[in-house]
């Protein structure tokens, strides 16, 4: 066991949040914002460099892909950096996939995120998974006030299958990838708040000063890194059924309690757009449903565990 | 069949492997504990007595394999083991309902403050006696005015040649019933600022003056317990560390002091048992038992990820302050949602005295209060990432 | 306030000054532990004030008032603690024998119960005391008598009843007998709960004969059964209204004497938010279980019934876990009387259908409505 980040990782992590800060943060989210879509310069960027092919690297492996994708989340991107670096590797490890990929569950209704600017996507079908070219599926874009491009989706072609077992193995990575995206996406809600709570004088003193305002956060802070680290350890251990359910869960739940929090203790300069609170809390309602949500979190965690 | 991929070096690096030691350990321990102890057993069923009795015979046991003090230094009674065989430890005692009782505040705090602070004479006489696994101790903190706010005890020790005299009261004295040593807390400085006039003293209780009385709770009868301290005199040779400066040695260990027992594996097992409880009655799917259950078992799970953060920085020399109140607020909310899912599943079942559920509520409510009340760990928690005070 | 709730408000001035002479936390410490648990005196008390015929009809003793007056004797007895057998004997035993049972039946048996003669009681449930369980105790025809066996669970007060309703299956339908507590085969297993303020037991029939006259005449026992389940659900979210009530004073009084770091505890944000929270509880549990009392008999009955007991399950028991967070330490000693509270919401959460089970209830009716 060992909690700190060796130099390897700490290196990764340094040099991707240089990237990121170029090439995402708060003014790159609004200009997707306004434009729509996704930021697939982003995923090139980190492609390019390696930093979206850790998994399968000997030297890094899959817990330096979800620290990617909690920084990549942290830092507001735009773009399924999360199934790139998690999901991909675990069921096409051939390393012949574009890198904007969707993933969509076939028993989930509902829109997909990604899915109008995906050129693949991975669809769960019970147990098995096929990969679908753009061309087999039709994305309409919806319109929806989360944060992420989403669209319904229509299938037409049938795809190529991926070995079996593959539908189980994407929905346990899957979660993991949305658990480290919560836990960054959680984290930049945040510290936006705390520096909100820190700056801002009523009553004669910062808001941070209120003990209920502290408790509050903290106790927010505390399931943020509860599911932080559960999402870490679940990528450490291969994304087993029960620790990938646990840690989706604990993030979906942080999430919740997030979004309620951040919002109500930055008052209502939180609903403005020209503050940048909206461009990651919107981002956890989207993320906390995903992959069947609490409910579906649950009932993998009680299967894997008890049944 | 496709099984995905598993990242298998092993390097310095963030990991959540236990070593093959530390795997063989936990194997050894519970192996000898399965031999031990009867499955689900719980020392804290047992009355005082018996289990005063029935945890000094086992300590000893434990202390024969040096399985008691393994973290603590060689030359101290320990076997220098890494701090994570100490977690081993602690989760696996817990999961046998704690044999140590009272016993393990000395392996966890009171020792090492004696190997912090104590004087040569100290050391040789205590630890020795610790690391046997001979002696029970009580931690003498709270008092009837000074709970959460820990400074402004009153008890007080005046200087008397080479004596002290101490007088006052403390209350909620685990074990104090059965303790051979008090490790209290008195004022040596009234005109100082409160944090800075306390100093520690290791008091026999056998000394003329002190006198033990039960607190009549409800939950855990017979465990808590209040001292009155009249006119006791003991050596100077008694104070632990410097005078006056007791409450830095105290703050430095209730980082392992709030860390305490593995609560988090205890409240999962019960939980554990709850799903069982639940599997038998075919009631594994019904949507709103399974996200009870796994409600539950995700604050167990973050209570135990949290530990890790504390133990690691434990490993690292350091004296965990942030991480240990992110971890201590983490385990009261598995505590109470383990205690909540036993309730709302079990219904009239869970009321029944000593029942699982029952037994589980009980620690549930005193979790956020004792060692350190779940606000106090959020207002020390502000302090920090927000920059507050209060 | 109409005339209906002057009588009320003289009613409940008159049932706490009983209950508080009667009944401080004094003198419950003392009751609570006697063999039985509970105050006859206290209770013939009730009877000479008419709380036990409230609402039964004058025809079998009674003063034929409403659940409006009820729920004022109901909410004191929560404040209170009072160990009293009323939701048992009155709401339950009572209440199924006027529902199911014939002229001659409720003549036999309701004038004891109003005039506090006799205790009673209802075995309603399987073994682990849910509504939502199959019943296991069941009734057979055997040489021409009728003969009860099996188990009911967490049954209310059965130890000091002289009688009980019992739902049993008769084959493939439940069915409701009457039965002596004291007849041979009948064993009444005490348990020890959490909630010292109110004793319950596991009651065990072995082969009890059941004379013919004391099978109640229903058509549908399950109807019975359901509607009782109403009505001591509401019954006991009154007295959890009651219980919060108390709760909430007991507790701003505490933080506002005791302090830490120099100044009340009730001073520090954290603790007035908890103090707020609780209110809040408490005044919304009121609305809700005053509501179902008046909602009785009428259009909205069920859903009401149904709101006011899982929501003052839940708000009773967060509310004293919050209370019992601010009074620290001495909120597990038995000198302060916070506990008796925490522990008397976790039963009552749990009596007569946990809140899950009303919340199922209240989906059921909604359903049933738009589907009218």
């Amino acid at each position: 066991m060992e909690m700190t980040l060796s130099p390897t990782q700490a290196a990764i992590c340094e040099a991707c949040t240089t990237i990121l800060r170029r090439a995402a943060g708060p003014a790159r989210a609004r200009e997707l914002r306004a434009e729509g879509g996704a930021d697939g310069r982003l995923l090139d960027l980190l492609a390019d460099a390696g930093y979206l092919d850790l998994a399968l690297n000997a030297e890094t492996g899959p817990l330096s892909a979800a620290l990617v994708t909690e920084l990549a989340a942290t830092h507001l991107a735009l773009a399924p950096i999360g199934v790139r670096s998690l999901v991909v590797p675990a069921v096409a490890p051939a390393g012949d996939l574009p890198n904007l990929v969707a993933i969509v569950d076939a028993a989930i209704p509902g829109p997909v995120r990604y899915a109008a600017e995906a050129e693949a996507l991975i669809v769960i079908d019970g147990h098995e998974a096929r990969i679908l070219q753009a061309a087999e599926f039709t994305a309409t874009a919806a319109s929806t006030l989360f944060g992420y491009p989403m669209a319904t989706v229509e299938l037409h072609g049938k795809g190529v299958d991926l070995a079996p077992g593959s539908g189980d193995v994407a929905r346990r990575w899957w979660r993991v990838a949305i658990a480290a995206e919560i836990a960054g996406t959680a984290r930049a809600a945040f510290d936006l708040t705390s520096d909100h709570l820190i700056g801002r004088v009523q009553f004669g003193k910062p808001l941070a000063a209120f003990q209920a305002i502290q408790h509050r956060m903290m106790e927010t802070h505390v399931l943020i890194e509860g599911a932080r680290w559960l999402a870490r350890e679940a990528a450490f251990h291969g994304a087993p059924a029960e620790r990938a359910a646990s840690a989706a869960l604990a993030a979906a739940e942080a999430a919740g309690r997030t979004l309620f929090e951040v919002h109500q203790l930055s008052g209502s300069i939180g609903f403005t757009n020209e503050y940048d609170l909206t461009l990651s809390s919107l981002r956890l309602q989207a993320l906390r449903v995903e992959a069947g949500g609490a409910a579906g979190h649950s009932k993998a965690l009680v299967t894997g565990r008890w049944l | 069949m496709c099984s995905g991929w598993k990242h298998v070096d092993k390097g310095e690096r963030v990991h959540f492997d236990y070593s093959d030691e530390e795997l063989s350990f936990r194997k050894e321990l519970k192996g000898f504990l399965d031999g031990e102890l009867p499955v689900y057993f719980e020392f804290f069923d047992l009355p005082q007595q018996e289990r005063f009795d029935r945890s000094m015979e086992f300590v000893k046991k434990l202390a024969a394999r040096g399985w008691l003090t393994p973290a603590w230094p060689v030359e101290y009674g320990g076997s220098a083991h890494a701090p994570w065989q100490q977690m081993i430890l602690s989760e696996e005692m817990i999961a046998h309902g704690e044999p140590r009782t009272g016993q393990y505040m000395n392996v966890n705090w009171i020792g090492p403050a004696i190997i912090l602070a104590g004087t040569p004479e100290q050391k040789e006489y205590h630890l020795t006696r610790i690391s046997n696994g001979n002696v029970v101790w009580c931690q003498g903190f709270s008092e009837p005015d000074a709970g959460s706010d820990l400074a402004a005890l009153r008890t007080s020790a005046v200087r008397d040649g080479d004596e002290y005299v101490i007088n006052g009261e403390k209350i909620w004295t685990s074990n104090a019933g059965v303790a051979e040593f008090c490790f209290l807390l008195a004022r040596t400085n009234s005109e100082a600022r409160k944090q800075e006039g306390i100093s520690i003293f290791l008091v026999p209780t056998a000394t003329p003056g002190v006198e033990v009385g039960d607190i009549d709770a409800v939950v855990h009868p017979g465990a808590f317990h209040h001292v009155v301290f009249t006119d006791v005199r003991v050596p100077a040779s008694c104070r632990l560390g410097p005078e006056n400066e007791g409450f830095t040695i105290v703050r430095k260990l209730l980082a392992n002091e709030r860390v305490g027992v593995a609560r988090y594996h205890r409240a999962a097992g019960y939980l554990d048992r709850v799903a069982k409880w639940c599997d038998e009655r075919g009631l594994l799917d019904d949507s709103s038992v399974i996200e009870t259950l796994a409600h539950a078992r995700v604050a167990c799970d973050a209570a135990r990820v949290l530990v890790y953060q504390v133990w690691d920085e434990r490993t690292r020399g350091l004296h965990p302050d942030e991480s240990a109140w992110v971890y201590r607020t983490a385990a009261v909310n598995a505590e109470r949602a383990v205690s909540e899912a036993a309730f709302k599943l079990m219904g009239a079942e869970a009321l029944v005295r000593h029942s699982h559920a029952d037994n589980q509520f009980e620690w549930a409510t005193t979790a956020g209060i004792a060692g350190g009340s779940y606000e106090m760990q959020l207002n020390s928690l502000a302090r920090v990432l927000l920059g507050t005070k209060g | 306030m109409g005339p209906n709730d002057e009588l009320a408000e003289e009613l409940r001035a008159s049932a706490r000054k009983a209950l508080d002479d009667r009944m401080p936390t004094t003198v419950l410490r003392q009751v609570i532990d006697t063999e039985d648990g509970i105050d006859r005196s206290l209770y013939a008390l009730a009877a000479d004030l008419g709380w036990l015929g409230l609402t039964l009809p004058e025809s079998v003793g009674g003063s034929g008032g409403s659940w409006h007056e009820l729920a004022v004797v109901l909410e004191e007895i929560g404040r209170a603690l009072a160990p009293l057998p009323m939701i048992a004997s009155v709401v339950v035993a009572a209440g199924a024998v006027m529902l199911a049972g014939d002229d001659e039946q409720q003549q036999r048996l309701i004038p004891g119960i109003a005039d506090g003669s006799a205790i009673a009681t209802g075995a309603l449930f399987g073994a682990s005391g849910r509504p939502d369980e199959p019943l296991a105790a069941r009734v057979e025809r055997r040489d021409g008598s009728l003969v009860l066996s099996g188990v009911s669970g967490f049954v209310p007060d059965a130890h000091v009843s002289s009688w009980m309703v019992v739902a049993a299956t008769d084959g493939a339908v439940p069915t409701l007998v009457v039965v002596d507590s004291s007849a041979p085969g009948v064993r009444i297993e005490r348990l020890d709960t959490t909630d010292v303020t109110r004793r319950l037991a596991h009651v065990h029939f072995d082969d009890v004969v059941i004379p013919s006259a004391n099978v109640l005449a229903s058509a549908d026992a399950q109807h019975v059964i359901d509607e009782l389940v109403r009505r001591a659900g509401v019954a006991i979210a009154l007295d959890s209204v009651g219980g919060l009530e108390r709760v909430v004073e007991i507790t701003v009084a505490y933080v506002g004497e005791r302090e830490q770091f120099g100044r009340k505890v009730g001073s520090f944000q954290a603790v007035k938010h908890h103090c707020a929270n609780l209110l809040v509880f408490s005044e919304t549990a009121r609305v809700a279980g005053r509501a179902a009392a008046d909602a009785i008999d009428g259009a909205r009955w069920v859903e009401w019934a149904a709101i006011a007991k899982s929501y003052s399950g839940d708000t009773y028991t967060e509310a004293t876990r919050i209370a019992v967070q601010c009074f620290g330490g001495v909120g597990f000693t038995w000198e302060y009387d916070i506990h008796f509270y925490m522990k008397r919401a976790r039963l009552s959460q749990q009596l007569f259908g946990s809140p899950t089970y009303h919340r199922q209830l209240l989906t059921r009716e909604l359903r049933s409505r738009t589907a009218d």
